[in-house]
């Protein structure tokens, strides 16, 4: 009997044991394998993922600008094709996981955005076929994109260039970027760069907008039923400096008469003219004003993670002069400012910008459109777009954007310039129509000294290279 | 040597055990034949490939003819649940080390032999008896060769050297020490069992006994324990050892201080052999947390528990996971490749089959409560097996420090494969009624 006892208890213990166990493999099998399996050492996941040949990213031509190659050994490299495109393609590394549009339309380039049929499901779970993601085409242009990402070349900044239409993202380029093919080896000294690069400035940045909030400023006097020629009251003249507070701004140069006009504030950068603009309007219109061409929120870009909109747009304004004078709590992006660019070009109509175009099976021909056809957002009239526009092309013309001016070309544009703490930033705005009802848009923001001559010229040389790439365009 | 000498023809009414048995063989067959055939589909291998199935089917074969010959009225589950595991690890072996399938299939078709002769001779256990102390004296005289002359198969500088060897043919001593120590155990308990279970004893000192009866083959175990863990750092084998005597001295004695004195001893020896030893310091550390040191000395840990999450419920497939990142996988970390290509429920497979064959190596052990001797080496062999398994899937599990050992009859190693089947053949003895007489 005591030895019966014995051995139950013996039994006992060890099926214990055993259960134990099984409740152990349960836990790492089961409930904590996802936790697993995201550790940076399950080097089967990294395998599998050089198993999978992502699909290609094309530009809007056709023009390859990442695809995947064949490794020496088992798996897949990703190439991109130019540095340019790095810092809106990203990067799509076995260590370090995705960035940029690699990171952005990573479900479809994976073919891991559908639900799978249960045919689809076997051939990969159980019979472990490899696995193909779909190609993408973006609406990029790769001779476009490398004029940005060359204007850029040892500088900090960043460039949009923008089908205003549509909101088609032709270029975005971001200074100082990374070199995927160079990433893995290269990450630990990247990571700890002072400058960022894996900052995208273009899509993600804040930027103080300074002088380059004055079209919209603008807008506002003439949606209040005054008009450009009106004169302002400036007992200091249009070329004094606005104090505010810490920042006293200037003009960006001087005024080429002495009218006390919004025409010579706009073409000559006075702050100064602007300042008595918006005291002129009242709070109420201007905070309605930069609302309505939104200033006070951020764009959207589908698959891209942005800047947070605010929680309050009115909490913001709290110093509204300055703010209103692009020297306060407003910060936008480069492409914030292109959809603003945009709506003014545009005849008064915001697009919606997009990048991805179509997609296409692995093994197919043929491209399916994957953006609705964009819709535009009517912010303000044609006439006062129009008014706008054509300051612009006066700016261009004789003004601080003079020096975007391209034989031929009928671009406008606008210069402004911020003070962010010990940097300057500076934009250059500008567009240039192609054909009636056609109209592609620049921005440039260059950090550090740049002069506003500096930004102008950048912008002309993109929208030189935008309108000859324009040349072989494919409609949308 | 037989004491059935003459074959005859078997009535399956009269032996419904041999028809199970069969059964279940034939389904371990199938198991085994569906999973070479996946593996070779995947890796497109020739008709050779197909050589450990033949030797795996052959063994079966003749297994169970043998031991319908000689021992009809056997247990019915042991032997398919020692070939099916067999089975099992083959395909694995096969799936993780190529090199060493055919190899190991010929140890299977040895070791099948071994618990043939094992099961069906009944001298076997009396010589296990008889001569308990010229084994033992034997056992450690190996194992001290194999301290002092012990190589390791793979000729690694710095890997423990376990085995020896002649002219290419390795076995480890301390997997025949581990069936020695039972028997010599079971033996000497078995002749002290009436002194030990006798109540008046038991009373001494409150419960406590303190005779040397008790003591002498405590500080023998311990001394061959510390042996083994100071010369040959095989922290494993030193723990198998260790708890499968302190089972069976529980079970002699009735005495469930004798497992709390024994744990105390353990805890004392494994902090003694943390401050002492590097290799048990680092066993310890890399317990506690592997993933500080993942791509380190927590590498084969963390390996181990990816190959479980990778798996999931029902594994990726026999050769379509990825479980060679664990070291060693088709030795002592063949239960993670297991579960990394047969998933949980491969695993659930394994650890339900040990649970199957150690719920009837204890039941043999109760049908021999008038013969101490044989209910002790019942339990020590079953304990033996059980404990070797608990260790090594608790250690890939990280439920305790990781120790080299094998995983009975499924992971690579003819010395343990042929041990652990001579043990099934002993228990499979012990399971017989046919002939009780003659044990």
């Amino acid at each position: 009997m005591r030895f019966e006892r014995s051995v139950a208890h013996l039994l006992i213990g060890l099926m214990v044991a055993f259960i134990l166990m099984l409740t152990s493999a349960l836990y790492w099998g089961v409930a904590g394998a996802d936790e697993a399996l995201s550790s940076p050492f399950n080097y089967r996941q990294r395998a599998a993922l050089a198993a999978l040949e992502r699909g290609e990213i094309v530009d809007r031509n056709g023009h390859p600008l990442v695809n995947s190659i064949a490794a020496e050994t088992d798996g897949w490299l990703r190439l991109t094709r130019d540095p340019s495109l790095s810092s809106i393609t990203g990067y799509a590394s076995l260590t370090y996981g995705t960035g940029g549009a690699e990171a952005a339309y990573n479900a479809i380039l994976t073919d891991t955005d559908q639900p799978k049929t249960f045919t689809d499901t076997f051939d990969r779970d159980v019979l472990h076929i490899p696995q193909h993601g779909n190609d993408i085409r973006l609406t990029l242009d790769f001779s476009v994109q490398q004029a940005a990402a060359d204007a850029l070349s040892g500088r900090t900044g960043a460039v949009i260039v923008m089908d205003a239409t549509n909101g088609a993202l032709l270029a975005v380029a971001s200074s100082p970027t990374i070199d995927p093919s160079t990433l893995d080896s290269e990450w630990e000294s990247l990571i700890k760069r002072t400058d960022n690069p894996f900052f995208n400035r273009a899509l993600q940045g804040e930027y103080q907008p300074g002088g380059a909030l004055q079209p919209v400023l603008l807008a506002g006097w003439l949606i209040a039923g005054r008009t450009i020629s009106d004169t302002l009251t400036l007992p200091q003249g249009l070329d004094s400096p606005v104090n505010l507070g810490e920042v006293m701004v200037n003009c960006l140069q001087s005024p080429a008469d002495a009218l006390l006009t919004p025409t010579q504030a706009f073409l000559a950068g006075c702050p100064a003219g602007f300042d008595a603009m918006i005291v002129a309007l009242g709070e109420t219109t201007t905070r309605s004003t930069l609302t309505l061409f939104g200033a006070t929120q951020h764009t959207e870009l589908t698959g891209f993670t942005l800047p947070a909109p605010p929680s309050d747009a009115k909490a913001i304004i709290s110093d509204w002069q300055s703010d209103a004078l692009g020297q306060g709590a407003i910060r936008l992006s480069p492409l914030d400012m292109a959809v603003i660019t945009a709506a003014i070009a545009n005849d008064g109509n915001a697009p919606q910008p997009f990048l991805l175009e179509s997609t296409r099976a692995y093994g197919s021909e043929e491209w399916v459109s994957y953006t609705a056809p964009a819709q535009t957002t009517p912010i303000t009239t044609a006439q006062t777009a129009q008014a706008i526009q054509t300051l612009m092309h006066q700016s261009v013309q004789s003004g601080t954007a003079f020096g975007a001016a391209r034989t031929d070309l009928p671009i406008g544009g606008h210069v402004g310039q911020a003070i962010s703490g010990q940097q300057t930033l500076t934009w250059f705005i500008g567009f240039v129509e192609i054909e009636p009802d056609h109209t592609l848009v620049t921005v440039v923001l260059l950090e550090g000294d740049s002069t506003a001559s500096d930004a102008a010229h950048t912008g002309g040389d993109i929208l030189r290279a935008a309108v000859d790439a324009n040349t072989h365009l494919t409609d949308f | 040597m037989f004491s059935i000498t003459r074959p005859r023809r078997l009535d399956l009414e009269l032996y419904p055990n041999i028809g199970q048995e069969r059964t279940l063989l034939a389904l371990a067959g199938a198991f085994v034949t569906v999973n070479f055939a996946a593996l070779n589909t995947v890796r497109g291998a020739s008709i050779l490939a197909w050589l450990p199935v033949l030797a795996w089917v052959a063994a079966a074969i003749i297994g169970h003819w043998a031991l319908n010959q000689w021992l009809p009225r056997r247990d019915p589950l042991i032997f398919p649940i020692t070939m099916f595991l067999s089975g099992w690890g083959l395909a694995a072996i096969d799936r993780l080390a190529p090199a060493f399938a055919d190899r190991q299939a010929l140890w299977l078709l040895v070791s099948v032999a071994g618990m043939v002769f094992s099961a069906c001779s009944p001298r076997t256990l009396r010589w296990l008896r008889r001569y308990r102390y010229s084994l033992l004296v034997g056992g450690i005289g190996l194992l001290l060769f194999s301290i002092f002359f012990g190589v390791n198969p793979s000729g690694q500088q710095g890997a423990p050297t376990l085995w020896l060897g002649i002219s290419g043919v390795y076995f480890q001593p301390s997997e025949v020490l581990k069936l020695i120590l039972v028997a010599f155990l079971a033996s000497y308990l078995a002749e002290q069992y009436p002194l030990l279970s006798a109540r008046d004893v038991q009373r001494t000192l409150g419960g406590w006994s303190f005779s040397p009866r008790v003591f002498g083959p405590v500080l023998l175990m311990w001394g061959v324990c510390v042996m083994v863990l100071v010369w040959q750092r095989d922290l494993g084998t030193a723990l198998v050892f260790f708890l499968a005597f302190l089972s069976l001295l529980y079970l002699a004695s009735g005495q469930v201080w004798v497992l709390f004195a024994g744990a105390g001893l353990m805890v004392v020896a494994g902090i003694l052999a943390y401050q002492l030893f590097a290799v048990v310091q680092l066993r310890v550390d890399i317990w506690f947390n592997p993933w500080i040191e993942a791509e380190g000395r927590g590498y084969h840990i963390v390996q181990s528990l990816l190959d479980f999450a990778n798996g999931g419920i029902f594994g990726q497939g026999i050769g379509q996971g990825a479980p060679g990142y664990v070291p060693v996988a088709h030795s002592d970390s063949i239960y993670a490749a297991l579960a990394e290509e047969w998933g949980f429920l491969g695993a659930v497979g394994v650890v339900c089959t040990l649970m199957v064959f150690t719920l009837r190596g204890l039941r043999a052990a109760l049908a021999h409560q008038e013969r101490p001797f044989y209910a002790l080496l019942a339990v020590g062999m079953t304990t033996l097996i059980a404990v070797q398994s608990l260790l090594i899937i608790g250690g890939v599990l990280k439920l305790i420090p990781l120790t080299g050992v094998t995983l009975p009859f499924v992971s690579y190693g003819g010395s343990s494969l042929l041990i652990s089947f001579i043990m099934a053949g002993l228990l499979l003895r012990l399971t017989s009624t046919e002939d009780s007489h003659a044990l």
